[in-house]
């Protein structure tokens, strides 16, 4: 109910308002003009049921649902005045109008601007915690995929990656750096209150994005809230309306953002008329990436109904997205359909939320990784295919011909995914509501995918046509009950008190089969029983269930002292069933406290501040596992072993069990103040925080013998994080033509290691991370005690030699050539986490026009890059293709041998600073008062990730930053791209 | 204000909890558990073969690399497919590993875990657990599991010296016992059981501990013994073979390769305790093929997956030279010369030397670098047509030409004569001419014809020690009869040049590597034990 209540913007009132106007009807004044009009928004949206009163007068109307409105009036010396809960009141004088549009201003909007909290909302004055919060209005205006991106750079803290443009990939979100090493990064991401991910909902459907970002906030979630919450409102009925059409539909391309510097044909066939050592000209002339590449033409259409009165009202919508991608057969389809409705009975005692929602996610085959990294390095000299007409394929490993790869394999993959959702409110007294909320939410994935006999896995391998099938289904069950008490003592005590239930159920269940040896290609999947492996034994089918369970209490009472002093404790006790018999319990509390001192008496004379607001807090938060059964005695009753000459199945341990497993605890203090300038002209954020992880899960190293494995899941080490945020919005120019509004905001971040062990499980202090891959098989990062997340560890090159080959620093601090290399001279070689992120927006508009342009960046860490490690020395030039890079002096001196190959060295970390130009969208409003049905239109287009500023040489430094191994570029990763759109957004109402 | 009335809502809260189950045990569906799983009879064949899996864990990595890069037979250098792997085999060649090791640590690993299943499987019967069939099933099962204890026991003594004595299932730390505690635990424990042990050869018992694998074993323990207490014991080792022997249950296999095919191994005469891999089944780390063998070879057997790169181990030229010249085992053990796919069709090089013939040669430049073809590749397990990445040919852990070879060696070392015969009986089958395969004791008295020395761009540039290898001929014969098979390190260090000889780009580098250090992770982790001296 709080929630919602949130957009009823007082319209609640409105049949009250409707019985009083009835009652002033038959007072009639003398000498009448009649003036008609519309009251808007300030996006052109009618109003109504707004007040509309003849100044000094009883005089009064109220619009009807499109905003519009009749009124005869006293004469032109008449003032009317407008009004409506949310709204600035505004006076205009008749004179000889006889047609009057007004736009009504929101009240104050920063601070009355609505933020939802756990369980419920607050107003931003209210808020003593550190919470920002997004309004669809506000959300970067660009074609996304996935909703991350519409709050990309608005939130200090918050950083939102797209390492690549696949249109299966999304983007990866961390918020205030490391804070648990085995779950990820993933902030809890609540959709209406129920667990989701960021593409759950079409970015369409969504009306406000909020992120606690502190742990006193994020202690109501208890042990999901670790990494932050995100809390995504859709859209929903609200207050009565005319029905009305929304239709959001915009198309868009993308071309790759660079090309990396390979060799073409002729400069390869130079090469190896020099006799270059493998270089070898097959005779033809081929440019692969060409050929992988496309121009996508990428369509979404969005069309989103509502209508209603004050008593039931819908919204129902219906979001189609088509994504080509810019390698070929990497396109995917997604229908969003939706449709959800508000019903109030009991003279509003009771309130029933209901929606169904879901997704439709259709696509051929994922894209296949080595398509990009083969289209780079496949022999440019090598035609495409034989002259049988097969395609030129080669033995060797990772080296595959891309267009087979892309042509020789058929699949399907559709998702579908249904959220049940119902609430029911209710209010039997003003002060208290009961909301009992359930959901249930079921995935559905089904997958084919076929080899034909043309690829490698038949003409090469000799598999004679491959296939796969398999489905799996993800159910997600949850039930929570809350009430919540409001009241406002002697005027200047306010006192909330809420106490929940929660119980959610996690489902998941999974079957895969493989054959091979099919009769025809014209089966491919679809007769997977056909294929000759399964008769011989070879072919594997397997099948797996899993389910936990998570329940929680909890409770949070909030006081105020008029308006000046904030305090908030939240206590949620949980319980998982992931963790051992002993330890499933945890407590987790939270409390903040706010002093709003712009209401304090000696700053009234201060007119330049209009608010000032110190804010301070703590909380506790968990991480659940990933897996389940962690803590279980688990026998392995799965493989097989040779006894008494035939195959048995064996028993034995299957892990290393710990019944001792238990919570990770995550204390975080946060201290922030908000502030306010000139009229609310400058507005701004600061909070500083330090979070510290005990009892750290983690595959911990464990002395075998005793143990027979050689980790163990278990609690031990910590990890500490410490930041500071600043996010600044000013609003330079603001009138009727032109306003500007900008937005800046700066985040840094550390996270260390502080510790690997405790007293049970004393580890090494360091555990390396990540790997290279063939040829060079090297873990890329290390974590250590006492340094900081990310950093890369490997051989220091410092020099090269005269015969070209590398140079490094050994364990002695001096140098030795690159052949001695030895495990111990590895050391810290770059960290891959940025320390500081700045962020740069802007919203500009003028008259019919606004232009808004997204910039940020990141700074102070380094990428290595892969594709140059791997491709960019001559020692990997055989067969197959390198950069001409490979050829250019190194260190200044001379290019490195032909015989040296790759070698992970610190020349190929870069440091990866880079500012973007991400987004500028340009849209245009026409009038459209003349139309009667078209109540809005904007038409717009948008570039993303239009420039990138950065002195890393590969395609494009925002790689990857989650997880262990942040900064790796790797080779085979689906390239950026630069987007074109062109969007319309119109409305229509009868 | 109207009363208000609880009592709605607390029945609405309560239904709502009661309809709920906050139960919070977990619910297991594709997993067994030990609280729940009930065992039976039919579990008593399991539990015992459960604790064999640890002799295929890493065990190219665990075993076979500390055995053989390690030592002057094999060596794994870098080529321009990769395979520096950050110098992790190099390591290994110019004997500087170090308590981080992978492969140290993996050997280490690989034979505790071995020793724990052992440990739980015994206790399992010990106590009822699991009920056996008969009382005789369940003696020779503990018989079998304290055998199957007793091979991975000497692992651990012949390659870490002092070792914890772990014999049940606490976690307890636990700290080191000496070396001789180890060697006396494992003396009296296979003397205690090998005479509850089958004697059945193959079939029921192949790839198990039998008596015969049993009594190899001890036979292997007696003839390092020197190496291990300070005390020879090669009487002892003749004890062992000669009972092994007379049984007359083991004969060679008429063809060298027999052992090393994909089938028929379970039948053969030759082969006691091994790894039987079968893919299918997951039993899975045979693949010397995929390391040693180059990309282009995938063609030959139509395999899965090709090769990884230009291959890795490869033949040191220095051993290569000491094959006699008309030794099949030569040709048996490694693949040599020009290579062709199924079809017959050439096959040719992809890297530094792309579109020329692939032609595995014999000359290697060092144990640094080498071109994608130099280097004689493994030719010795099957590989069957359309293998997967590890191959289904089994790995023999003992054999009975080992047996022989020990009982010449001990005979040589005790002055008696026969030694000569038994090698002749080893060498028949890979010699066309009965002449060429005869060799006589005093031969077996000679030197090595190994060149030792340290090799710079194909030339020795530095002779290193030259002292003549007593019983030289004898370690020959060793390292033809079982070249790649994990034998060379332990060979080498009871003929005392493990630490003294130059070979490839090896210079000795202390006495102290005999034995490898104790993983890092376990000194950390266990504050009882001490790390191996000078490491």
């Amino acid at each position: 109910m709080r929630l919602t209540t949130s957009f009823l913007r007082g319209k609640i009132y409105t049949p009250i308002i409707i019985l009083c106007l009835l009652a002033f009807q038959s007072v009639i004044a003398q000498d009448k003009i009649t003036v008609t009009g519309t009251v808007t928004e300030d996006d052109g949206n009618g109003i109504p049921y707004t007040t509309i009163l003849e100044k000094g007068t009883s005089n009064g109307t109220t619009t009807s649902f499109d905003g519009t409105f009749s009124i005869s009036v006293s004469g032109p010396q008449a003032i009317l005045v407008f009004s409506m809960v949310g709204y600035k009141t505004q006076e205009i004088v008749v004179g000889s109008q006889t047609s009057i549009t007004v736009e009504l201003l929101e009240e104050n909007q920063e601070l009355e601007e609505v933020v939802v909290v756990g369980y419920g909302t607050k107003k931003r004055e209210e808020i003593s915690a550190a919470i920002s919060s997004v309004k669809s209005e506000n959300f970067v205006q660009t074609p996304t995929p996935d909703a991350t991106q519409l709050i990309r750079g608005k939130i200090a803290g918050l950083n939102v990656v797209t390492p690549d443009a696949n249109p299966l990939a999304t983007s990866q979100i961390s918020l205030r750096g490391v804070a648990t090493l085995r779950s990820g990064t993933n902030p809890l991401v609540l959709i209406d209150g129920v667990p989701g991910s960021m593409n759950t909902v079409s970015p369409n459907d969504i009306a406000q994005i909020d992120v606690l970002k502190d742990g006193s906030a994020a202690a109501i979630y208890g042990t999901r809230g670790t990494n932050g919450v995100i809390l995504i409102t859709t859209k929903s009925g609200k207050g009565a309306f005319e029905p009305s059409i929304e239709i959001n539909s915009y198309v868009s391309t993308q071309q790759i953002i660079k090309k990396l510097p390979i060799m073409t044909a002729s400069q390869y066939r130079e090469k190896a008329n020099e006799g270059h050592p493998g270089a070898i000209d097959r005779g033809a002339s081929t440019d692969w990436v060409d050929e992988i590449l496309q121009t996508p033409f990428n369509q979404t259409y969005s069309v989103n109904i509502k209508g209603g009165n004050a008593k039931t009202n819908y919204i129902g919508s219906f979001d189609y997205t088509s994504n080509e991608g810019i390698v070929k057969r990497s396109k995917v389809d997604v229908i969003y359909p939706r449709l959800n409705v508000v019903h109030k009975m009991f003279d509003d005692k009771l309130r029933i939320d209901a929606s169904l929602n879901g997704f439709q996610r259709e696509y051929g085959i994922p894209y296949n990784n080595g398509v990009y990294q083969n289209a780079i390095i496949y022999n440019p000299t090598a035609p495409i295919r034989n002259e049988e007409g097969n395609w030129t394929e080669s033995a060797r490993e990772m080296y595959e011909n891309p267009l087979a790869l892309l042509y020789e394999t058929e699949g399907e993959n559709k998702i579908t995914n249904l959220r049940m959702y119902s609430a029911l409110t209710f209010t039997p007294v003003k002060q208290l509501s009961i909301k009992l909320l359930t959901s249930k939410e079921t995935t559905n994935q089904f997958s084919g995918y076929y080899e034909t006999k043309q690829h490698r896995s038949t003409t090469i391998q000799g598999r004679n046509g491959y296939a796969t099938r398999g489905t799996s289904r993800s159910q997600n069950e949850m039930v929570e009950l809350t009430a919540n008490w409001n009241s406002t003592i002697a005027e200047k005590h306010a006192v909330e008190f809420l106490a929940g239930y929660s119980w959610i159920k996690n489902n998941y269940q999974s079957a895969n089969m493989i054959n091979w040896d099919f009769p025809s290609d014209d089966y491919t999947y679809n007769s997977i029983g056909l294929g000759e492996a399964l008769q011989e034994g070879s072919a594997s089918q397997s099948s797996y269930q899993s389910a936990d369970k998570l329940v929680g209490y909890f409770g949070r009472l909030n006081y105020n002292y008029n308006g000046k002093y904030y305090i908030s404790g939240s206590l949620r006790y949980e319980g998982s069933s992931k963790f051992g018999d002993e330890h499933k319990w945890g407590l987790f509390p939270g409390v903040s406290v706010a002093w709003n001192i712009s209401r304090e008496s000696f700053l009234e004379d201060f007119d330049k501040l209009t608010y000032l607001k110190l804010r301070g807090g703590f909380g506790i938060t968990g991480t659940v596992p990933t897996d389940p059964y962690m803590s279980l005695n688990l026998l392995n009753l799965g493989g097989f072993g040779y006894y008494n000459g035939q195959w048995v199945n064996l028993l034995r341990p299957a892990t290393n069990p710990n019944p001792d497993l238990r919570w990770e605890k995550k204390e975080e203090t946060n201290v922030g103040v908000d502030f306010g300038f000139l009229d609310d002209k400058i507005t701004g954020t600061i909070d500083v925080y330090r979070r510290d992880t005990k009892d750290l899960i983690w595959d911990y190293s464990v002395p075998t013998p005793p143990y027979l494995y050689s980790t163990i899941v278990a609690n031990a080490g910590s990890l500490r994080s410490d930041g500071l945020e600043v996010a600044l919005n000013f609003v330079p120019v603001s009138n009727d033509n032109f306003t500007w509004s900008t937005n800046l905001n700066y985040s840094t971040n550390k996270s260390v290691l502080l510790s690997l062990s405790n007293d049970e499980f004393i580890s090494n202090g360091y555990a390396d991370q990540g790997n290279t891959l063939a040829p060079i098989q090297q873990p890329t990062h290390r974590i250590q005690e006492g340094e900081r997340i990310g950093n890369f560890y490997g051989y220091k090159s410092i020099d090269i030699d005269e015969d070209g080959h590398w140079i490094i620093e050994g364990a002695d601090g001096n140098p030795k050539p690159i052949i001695e290399q030895s495990p111990e001279d590895k050391q810290v070689i770059g960290n891959g986490l940025p320390k500081w992120y700045l962020n740069w927006s802007h919203s500009l508009r003028y008259k019919q026009f606004d232009l808004g342009v997204t910039m940020r960046g990141a700074f102070g860490f380094q990428v290595l890059n892969m594709p140059e490690m791997n491709y960019g020395v001559p020692g990997a030039l055989t067969d197959n293709n390198v950069f001409t890079t490979a050829f250019d002096n190194v260190y200044g001196k001379r290019p490195l041998a032909n015989d040296q190959g790759p070698q992970y060295v610190s020349y190929f970390i870069e440091d990866g600073d880079y500012w973007k130009i991400d987004n500028v969208t340009l849209g245009f409003t026409p009038r459209v008062e003349s139309i009667k049905w078209l109540n809005n239109l904007r038409i717009y287009a948008s570039v993303t990730n239009l420039l990138v500023i950065t002195g890393y040489d590969g395609i494009d430094p925002e790689v990857n930053v989650q997880g262990l191994t942040p900064g790796l570029d790797e080779r085979y990763r689906y390239p950026s791209a630069r987007t074109f759109t062109l969007g319309i957004n119109l409305r229509l109402n009868n | 204000m109207r009363k208000f009335n609880y009592k709605k809502y607390i029945m609405l809260i309560a239904i709502t909890l009661v309809g709920c189950n906050n139960d919070l045990d977990e619910e297991v569906f594709s997993l067994v558990t030990e609280a729940t799983y009930n065992y039976s009879v039919d579990d008593f064949g399991p539990n015992i073969a459960g604790a064999y899996t640890a002799l295929a864990m890493n065990d190219v990595f665990g075993r076979w690399q500390t055995q053989e890069l390690t030592a002057c037979n094999i060596a794994l250098p870098a080529n321009p497919s990769g395979w520096d792997d950050g110098g992790v085999y190099k390591q290994l060649h110019f004997h500087t590993w170090n308590a981080e090791s992978t492969q140290v640590n993996q050997l280490w690993q690989k034979n505790y875990s071995g020793i724990i299943l052992c440990n739980a499987a015994i206790e399992r019967i010990e106590n009822g657990v699991i009920p056996a069939s008969s009382e005789e099933e369940k003696i020779m099962g503990l018989a079998e599991l304290r055998a199957l204890r007793a091979y991975y026991f000497w692992m651990i003594c012949d390659n870490f010296g002092d070792a914890p004595l772990l014999t049940t299932t606490s976690t307890e730390l636990a700290p080191k016992n000496s070396r001789q505690e180890l060697y006396d635990f494992i003396v009296s424990e296979l003397n205690e059981v090998i005479p509850n042990l089958s004697e059945v050869q193959g079939g029921d018992y192949y790839s198990r501990m039998n008596k015969w694998s049993a009594k190899t074993l001890l036979a292997n323990v007696y003839i390092n013994s020197e190496v291990y207490t300070g005390t020879p014991r090669w009487n002892e080792c003749i004890a062992e073979c000669n009972d092994i022997i007379n049984s007359g249950s083991l004969a060679l296999t008429g063809d060298y390769l027999d052992p090393f095919q994909v089938t028929g191994a379970e039948t053969s005469t030759e082969v006691m305790l091994s790894i039987p891999y079968d893919y299918d089944r997951g039993i899975v780390g045979n693949f010397l093929f995929m390391n040693s063998w180059h990309s282009e070879l995938q063609k030959k057997y139509n395999t899965v997956y090709p090769p990884n790169g230009a291959g890795g181990p490869k033949g040191i030229t220095q051993f290569i030279n000491t094959y006699e010249p008309n030794d099949s085992r030569l040709e048996d053990s490694w693949l040599i010369g020009q290579q062709y796919d199924a079809n017959g069709n050439l096959l040719y090089g992809v890297y530094d030397m792309a579109g020329e013939p692939l032609i595995f040669s014999k000359e290697i430049p060092d144990g640094i670098f080498t071109n994608e073809m130099e280097g004689y590749r493994m030719g010795k397990y099957q590989i069957a047509e359309g293998s997967q990445w590890s191959a289904d040919s089994d790995m023999p852990l003992f054999r009975y030409a080992e047996v022989l070879l020990m009982k010449a060696e001990c005979l040589l070392r005790t002055g008696q004569p026969g030694a000569g015969a038994l090698v002749t009986q080893v060498r028949e089958r890979a010699f066309a001419n009965m002449n060429d395969a005869e060799v006589t004791d005093a031969e077996l008295q000679n030197d090595s014809s190994y060149n030792w020395g340290y090799v710079e761009n194909y030339e020795i540039t530095d002779l290193g020690d030259q002292a003549p290898v007593i019983f030289g001929r004898m370690f020959d014969e060793w390292c033809w009869e079982f070249a790649w098979e994990g034998y060379t390190r332990r060979n080498m260090i009871r003929f005392g040049i493990f630490t003294t000889k130059s070979w490839l780009s090896h210079r000795p580098n202390g006495d102290h590597r005999k034995v490898f250090p104790i993983p890092q992770t376990v000194i950390n982790s266990n504050p009882k034990i001490e790390q191996n001296p000078n490491y």
